[in-house]
């Protein structure tokens, strides 16, 4: 075999030399340029041809597959985990520092109408995602940004990003406007806003600044509400399990819409509506009072023992119980939504209005 | 599928990566047609040469769990293009005397050249057969290497907002998560038997 045959053996099984290499790559590149090529080729049918050759499968349906072992797979993690409980109920640990309950952090599901969905837990902080023309992009801050870009298909795709309990997460919507989610929460929107307005729907608290459009009022409903607003900074409190909803407003100006009436608010003003019988109180507030979460604190300013209960359990994702002789009475402090839940309840026990039990996932509260 | 081409090629096989077939077809119809002009132009035979981009572009589908690519995607498949080139010459499937040639430049051994400007020669050749392209698949490409600004005109964005109370946020978050897995099983457990 002649020398320059061994060498281009060598180069294909990957043995050549740095040297070698060079050699043989060289050669090519001066070849080539020495090659001419006659212009009689047919692209459109051989991009065609070339890829139908191409073994290109759609994966869904190895993802449904998938789908099923893994919920196989966490069916029996949740045996466990029960399994892990129910002994653990056996033996109930008082010491609230032998378990400890670690509050909330980002989480959430992205899912889409028509049945897709993200898991954006998997998405690393910078990484890009795309969904048809639909650009998901994390930053390094774990924000979701949400970028939409022009489409030819005129198809409506609904997103809904939710977040469980002990979750939260912020999202920039296509048209620059922020919502951040407090736990079991959720915000629905469209993936491309219509012309005339910029309509979205939520379940739970959201805080948005809302970007500046003069021409296209952003609203947001709720299931009792609906809040329209042109660019403004303002807090959405709408939980089924609350009572009251409360919406708080930071900035600009909003209308709101309530069982068939219209409010206006200003700022550092909030709107209390008691779902059971219909009826709204605007009062003055410090609106940033009502954004607390957001910014990493439970601030309670008289508030009742309950209604802090609830954003307890949103928060830790734990269960509350009330003891019989429980008196539901009002109290103001405020901590880091970052401590472990056994911190935050030693603090509201210096009150000394309450106590309480820890008993693996539930607190039981007592007078 | 507008969208896809707005993709930077760093993004593109990222998303290939993970099996998306949309983001491998949009590879595919950026760089098929100037990887054909330059296998055709070296290999001469037109199945030959339809079977160098087929295998380069089956190559990186079927590996694309495990694909690694150092450096761009489109030096990555210029260098499989070259690679499959040769394996062609090697089997005496090219319809030329290079091996005769290949023989010449071996025993002459002049090669002094830097092995990043080879590379760079290698691309300008192949990037030269954009200009023969029917003008909507040159278009193809040319778009591809406009739109790089995403990520930047993102990060503009970002700084002009209030970002030091959500960054304290986010660094004690950044430390709490590893302990919080378990509540997204809870989470996607509750939302199966609902």
């Amino acid at each position: 075999m002649d020398k320059h045959q061994a060498l281009l053996k060598k180069y294909l099984k990957g043995e050549c030399t740095d040297e070698e290499r060079k050699l043989l790559e060289s050669w090519y590149n001066q070849q080539v340029q020495q090659e001419s090529l006659s212009d009689d080729i047919d692209y459109k049918s051989l991009e065609r041809h070339i890829w139908n050759k191409l073994d290109v499968q759609e994966n869904r349906k190895i993802k449904i597959r998938y789908i099923q072992w893994a919920a196989a797979a966490l069916i029996l993690v949740f045996s466990a985990i029960s399994f892990y409980v129910l002994l653990d109920k056996n033996e109930v640990d008082s010491s609230r520092l032998a378990q400890a309950i670690v509050p909330g952090s980002n989480m959430a599901k992205l899912s889409f109408s028509d049945g897709r969905e993200i898991d954006l837990d998997n998405i690393a902080d910078g990484e890009t995602v795309a969904l048809d023309h639909i650009k998901i992009y994390k930053n390094r801050d774990g924000e979701i940004v949400y970028k939409v870009m022009e489409s030819d298909d005129t198809e409506e795709l609904f997103s809904l990003l939710e977040t469980p309990k002990g979750g939260q997460y912020q999202i920039e919507l296509a048209d620059g406007t922020r919502a951040w989610l407090n736990a079991a929460s959720s915000i629905r929107f469209p993936s491309v806003f219509e012309k005339q307005e910029r309509f979205v729907e939520i379940t739970g608290e959201v805080y948005f600044e809302v970007a500046k459009d003069s021409k296209r009022p952003f609203r947001v409903k709720t299931q009792e509400q609906l809040v329209e607003v042109l660019g403004t900074h303002f807090n959405v409190n709408a939980y089924h399990d609350e009572p009251n909803s409360v919406i708080t407003l930071l900035e600009g100006a909003v209308k709101v819409q309530s069982f068939g009436k219209d409010y206006f608010l200003k700022p550092n003003q909030r709107m209390q509506t008691n779902l059971v019988n219909r009826s709204s109180v605007i009062s003055e507030v410090s609106a940033e009072d009502a954004i607390d979460w957001k910014n990493g604190i439970f601030q309670f300013s008289d508030e009742k023992v309950s209604s802090i209960m609830r954003k307890i359990s949103r928060w830790y994702n734990v269960e509350v119980v009330f003891a019989e002789n429980f008196v539901d009475k009002r109290m103001a402090g405020s901590i880091s939504r970052y401590e472990d839940v056994s911190k935050v309840l030693d603090m509201l026990e210096l009150t000394n209005v309450v106590h309480f039990q820890l008993q693996g996932r539930r607190i039981v509260v007592m007078p | 599928m507008t969208f896809y081409n707005k993709l930077h090629d760093n993004e593109l096989i990222c998303l290939v990566k993970k099996g998306d077939d949309k983001a491998f077809a949009e590879v595919y119809k950026r760089y098929w047609g100037i990887l054909y002009r330059h296998a055709r132009r070296m290999v001469k035979l037109e199945e030959e040469s339809q079977d160098v981009i087929q295998d380069v572009f089956e190559s990186i589908w079927r590996n694309r769990k495990v694909l690694e690519i150092k450096g761009s995607l489109s030096s990555y498949l210029y260098s499989s293009v070259r690679y499959k080139v040769f394996d062609l010459l090697d089997k005496g499937k090219v319809r030329n005397n290079y091996l005769e040639k290949l023989g010449d430049f071996v025993n002459k051994g002049v090669y002094t050249i830097d092995h990043l400007l080879i590379e760079k020669e290698l691309s300008e050749q192949i990037e030269k057969e954009v200009g023969f392209l029917p003008k909507k698949m040159r278009k193809v490409f040319e778009l591809s290497r406009k739109e790089h600004l995403n990520h930047k005109e993102i990060a503009e964005k970002l700084s002009l907002s209030d970002q030091t109370v959500k960054k304290q946020i986010q660094k004690a978050l950044k430390i709490l998560k590893p302990k919080f897995g378990i509540f997204i099983w809870y989470y996607i457990i509750v939302k199966l038997f609902l």
